[in-house]
């Protein structure tokens, strides 16, 4: 039997002491480095909903000023020439969006990349479907079009919500849930609310059929306002949430 | 398990570092190479000790025309990290 020194014995245990601070602190670093990137997604949603919000702040000012000063073929032409434009400022976020995906393809974690994409299927994928909407409409005119595309707006945002709240509950935030609850509770009550010039009354007349089509067009303006501003608030608390990854930025 | 008797795969920082790294989700070589700093050698070695000790699975597909190379950490390399955790924190709680 071998009697240990007391000395030594201390000496030892501060080095193990010292090691395990050490290991510790190497630990927390390194978890808190590879947890979901979240800057990527803040810049998808800023950049998204800036544009966005830019972009209905010129339709709705051009709109105003052209309705006031020209004729309404005038501010017919203008409504198509606005929504080519829209669908063109959606195709160039979307060509960013893939550039950006591309650049961050090879240096990031495979959560990061599945919450980047999960996020622009939804916010690229209605696009994408209200323009096929809206060729088919050219080629066969048709009322239900216009339905589709409102209704689709409405799906949209609903998704959206839903979407809001799953980002929040796989990155461990409950103000992004408490949010995404608080929205979807919103929407319904946006649906419901009647505008003046809807009374609820029965649809087989064309002029209540058209009061429809302006509800549904009154609610579709409302939620495209909200939207942006759901995206920069997110993109804003992204950011801010992980700040300095080591995976850096492009 | 005691201080002096830790696995050899703790008893390198860049090892550890790679668990980790792990611990939460699967990474890419070039991300683990962003997270822990390491020379391309250095961390290709690290990871074939850690592979042939059962710690982590390394898959090799293709994204694209691109290889991608990504570590997983096994479910023993999960319990073996966990039980260090576990030592480090009684170290240091003085037992």
């Amino acid at each position: 039997m071998t009697q240990q020194n007391p000395a030594s014995e201390n000496q030892g245990n501060e080095a193990n002491v010292k090691t395990a601070i050490e290991d510790i602190a190497l630990i927390k670093r390194i978890i808190n480095h590879a947890e979901i990137n979240l800057r990527r997604l803040g810049w998808l949603f800023l950049v998204y909903g800036s544009a966005i919000l830019a972009f209905l702040a010129f339709d709705s000012i051009l709109s105003f000023v052209v309705a006031r000063t020209s004729s309404l073929q005038s501010s017919a032409g203008l409504s198509i020439i606005l929504m080519t434009l829209s669908y063109a400022v959606s195709i160039a976020l979307f060509v960013l969006f893939v550039r950006k995906r591309r650049n961050i393809r090879q240096s990031e974690n495979v959560y990061t990349m599945k919450l980047f994409d999960l996020w622009g299927v939804m916010l690229f994928a209605p696009v994408a479907i209200e323009i096929v909407l809206v060729l088919i409409g050219l080629a066969v005119p048709s009322r239900n079009i216009v339905f589709g595309k409102t209704l689709l707006s409405f799906m949209k945002y609903g998704a959206i919500c839903i979407c809001v709240f799953f980002t929040g509950h796989y990155i461990g935030s409950r103000t992004m849930m408490i949010i995404a609850a608080v929205l979807l509770i919103l929407f319904p009550v946006l649906f419901l609310i009647p505008f003046p010039f809807f009374d609820g009354a029965e649809l087989n007349e064309t002029a209540d059929m058209l009061r429809v089509y302006a509800y549904f067009n009154a609610k579709n303006n409302l939620i495209s306002l909200l939207l942006p501003f759901v995206y920069i608030g997110m993109g804003i608390y992204s950011m801010k949430k992980q700040r300095g990854s080591v995976y850096g930025d492009e | 398990m005691e201080m002096n008797n830790i696995p050899e795969m703790f008893q390198s920082k860049l090892r550890l570092m790679i668990v980790s790294g792990l611990i939460k989700q699967p990474l890419s070589f070039t991300a683990l190479k962003q997270l822990t700093g390491a020379t391309d050698g250095n961390l290709s070695v690290q990871i074939s000790k850690l592979t042939d000790a059962g710690y982590i699975i390394v898959r090799k597909e293709f994204s694209g025309k691109k290889p991608l190379t990504t570590c997983e950490l096994t479910q023993y390399g999960r319990d073996s990290f966990r039980q260090y955790v576990e030592l480090l924190n009684s170290i240091l709680a003085g037992k």
